[in-house]
């Protein structure tokens, strides 16, 4: 159904096709009753300029609008309430309606982000509706449009945005890491280093605030932090600090402009992202300190290696604000800026990328554990890449050949390759297999 | 033929007797644009009373069908509406328009009886096209928004309040332009007909309407 055509505040010269006849119609009935000199033509054609006229002064109404989220920052698949009020401040009343623009990977749930009311001076509007967002990333609720008709409708809509956009971030859900138990599992499993590292000599490096649990010493509470939490009944919050000799493992994840690709609903970084988080909850679980590095859009960022949850809050933050797309450095000069961190942790590393793409990547993770290893012994470096289904075309064809070739070439260095298919099977699980949950 | 009637159900209560009093009143706007003119007034029934008089129930038929032609479909319906109903306004008001170049019939007819007549029918007929504009424009709107999502409570609000002060604004128009006619009869015995130069008062009458039209819509928005 057509509807009056939008336009924008900026755009005034918007008769519509009946508009533009009446004012043709006018212009030549004033014609003719000014060369006739009569009285009937011109008094027409007063009416008809008249309405035109009257149509052309129609403009967008003063109209105030707040919007108000019930969060701003939330988990992929958890929920957004959006309420919305529009309040007309023109002493005359319009007809209006409103539109708050949704993101288009966001699902409404429930409500609506449309609304249409007729409104007298002063009265107020209201739209109210909740977003489910089902991927990771910086996204903006809004902005809200109002566009305002014309009661003769001879002039187009104009719209105005009463309310600029909001941003939500939102933070990537953290797969569920396999739990292995058993040293068979263990043998199994495509994941190194095994070993869990909970015991050993408390240092002085704080790791996290948590409940107390029997057994912690008394100097350890935390009396402040017990105050805040203690509300109606005691509750005993103590630090806890990293135990010596912790094993490190350092995450590289690839944001580079290739993997912007996919759907609306999700991206080839989001799988990667999503495979980084489910690696280090794994070993955060184990008590190790995971590091961080995040390159390939804007400047490389770095995570120092902690442990505890708030390493994986901070990891996640860290993935939800990345804007793959924009040119940044590339893997070897991420190596190079984490190059001390390398040399002094001697971490595990794992970097997640896609092949075949940045010639540079065999010399990189050769760097990487050339900085990472002790004495002869070379430390252990993994590539994790997702395989993109592909769609038949010799394009695709070169590409996968491509990939092909570097990862057997990594193989052939000593760089163990971890590949899996997203859809079939999710990282989490394939890193599972064989164990016993 | 059930989408039309589909179609005719979807309407807002009402619209249909609203479109058809509109499209009526384009009809006696049209007959009453016709009995105002000196070539009805002043010359037989054709073909010269052999048959009965049908000229009212065919000017009544005409305008009547014009205006049900614009009770519906796309905005081009109204606008062929609205240059019928100019043909039949300059037709009729030709004989005055020319009368000081062709004979028989001397003078201006505009302070007449038959010239307020045909006048004002004329401003009936056009008034009603647009009215008939509004309330198409109005009930697709609430249509439409319905179909957007934002409810048929919502979009019925909407396109009633519109409705209402788009009705207004044509009504207010139109009672400016009549004011006018009467302001040009009423100054025509001091300052001469259309034959002696007196119709350029409707210039300053013109001016001084749109010089109010102009303080409303810049001063009183707000």
């Amino acid at each position: 159904m057509a509807r009056p055509k939008e336009r924008t505040e900026d755009d005034a010269k918007g008769l519509a096709p009946f508009g533009r006849a009446l004012a043709t119609a006018g212009a030549a009935m004033l014609t003719l009753g000014l060369a006739f000199g009569d009285y009937p033509y011109l008094i027409i054609a007063v009416m008809l300029l008249g309405l035109c006229y009257w149509a052309r002064g129609h403009a967008v109404p003063g109209l105030s609008a707040t919007r108000t989220l019930s969060r701003r920052e939330v988990r992929a698949g958890d929920t957004v309430d959006v309420s919305v009020e529009v309040r007309n401040e023109g002493a005359q009343p319009v007809g209006l309606s409103l539109h708050d623009k949704a993101p288009d990977a966001f699902s409404l749930e429930a409500g609506g982000n449309f609304g249409a009311g007729w409104l007298a001076p002063g009265q107020r509007a209201t739209l109210r509706y909740r977003l489910r967002p089902p991927r990771r990333g910086t996204h903006p609720v809004g902005a809200l449009r109002a566009t305002a008709y014309d009661p003769l409708f001879l002039q187009s809509a104009p719209v105005s945005e009463a309310a600029p956009a909001d941003d939500v971030t939102v933070h990537p859900r953290t797969p569920p890491a396999p739990r292995i138990r058993t040293s068979a599992a263990w043998g199994r499993t495509l994941l190194p280093g095994g070993d869990k590292a909970s015991r050993g000599i408390l240092t002085n490096d704080f790791r996290e605030l948590r409940p107390y649990a029997r057994g912690d010493p008394l100097k350890s509470v935390n009396w402040k932090a017990t105050a805040r939490e203690s509300r109606e009944d005691l509750r005993l919050i103590v630090n806890d600090y990293e135990v010596e000799g912790k094993k490190v493992v350092w995450l590289f994840v690839d944001a580079s402009p290739y993997t912007v690709g996919g759907t609306n609903l999700g991206s080839v970084f989001d799988e990667i992202a999503s495979g980084a988080l489910a690696v280090a909850g794994h070993y955060l679980d184990m008590g190790h300190r995971v590091g961080f590095t995040l390159f390939g859009a804007g400047q490389t960022r770095i995570l120092y290696a902690e442990g505890g949850d708030a390493q994986e809050r901070r990891m996640a933050a860290l993935l939800a604000t990345a804007m793959p797309g924009e040119p940044g450095e590339d893997v070897q000069r991420a190596v190079e800026a984490a190059k001390g961190f390398l040399a002094r942790e001697k971490p595990l590393v794992f970097v997640f990328t896609l092949p075949g793409r940045d010639p540079g990547l065999a010399k990189a993770l050769l760097s990487a554990r050339a900085l990472a290893s002790t004495g002869r012994r070379p430390a252990p470096v993994v590539c994790v890449t997702p395989i993109l289904p592909g769609d038949g075309s010799t394009a695709a064809r070169i590409v996968a050949i491509e990939e092909k070739a570097q990862l057997k070439g990594l193989e052939r260095r000593g760089i163990t390759v971890i590949r899996y298919h997203p859809q079939r099977a999710p990282l989490q699980a394939l890193l599972a297999k064989g164990v016993l949950r | 033929m059930d989408e039309k009637i589909d179609a005719l159900r979807a309407l807002p209560p009402g619209s249909l007797a609203r479109r058809a009093l509109y499209a009526f009143l384009v009809g006696l706007g049209v007959t009453l644009t016709g009995y105002g003119s000196m070539f009805v007034k002043d010359t037989p029934a054709i073909p010269y009373k052999l048959i009965p008089d049908l000229r009212g129930a065919l000017f009544l038929l005409s305008g009547t069908t014009l205006g049900l032609y614009a009770a519906y479909g796309r905005s081009s319906h109204r606008t062929w509406a609205l240059w019928g109903v100019l043909a039949f306004v300059i037709g009729f008001h030709l004989e005055e328009a020319t009368v000081h170049w062709i004979g028989p019939f001397p003078g201006s007819i505009t302070g007449i009886r038959v010239g307020l007549l045909g006048t004002a029918g004329s401003l009936l007929a056009i008034a009603a096209v647009v009215l008939l504009h509004v309330e198409v424009e109005s009930s697709r709107l609430a249509q439409d928004l319905d179909k957007r999502g934002a409810g048929r409570d919502s979009g019925l609000a909407v396109a009633e309040g519109l409705r209402g002060e788009g009705a207004r604004r044509v009504v207010a128009v139109a009672a400016g332009a009549a004011g006018l006619g009467l302001l040009a009869i009423v100054s025509e015995k001091i300052i001469g007909n259309g034959a002696t130069g007196g119709v350029y008062v409707l210039f300053l009458g013109s001016a001084i309407l749109f010089g109010l039209a102009f303080a409303l819509v810049r001063f009183g928005r707000r």
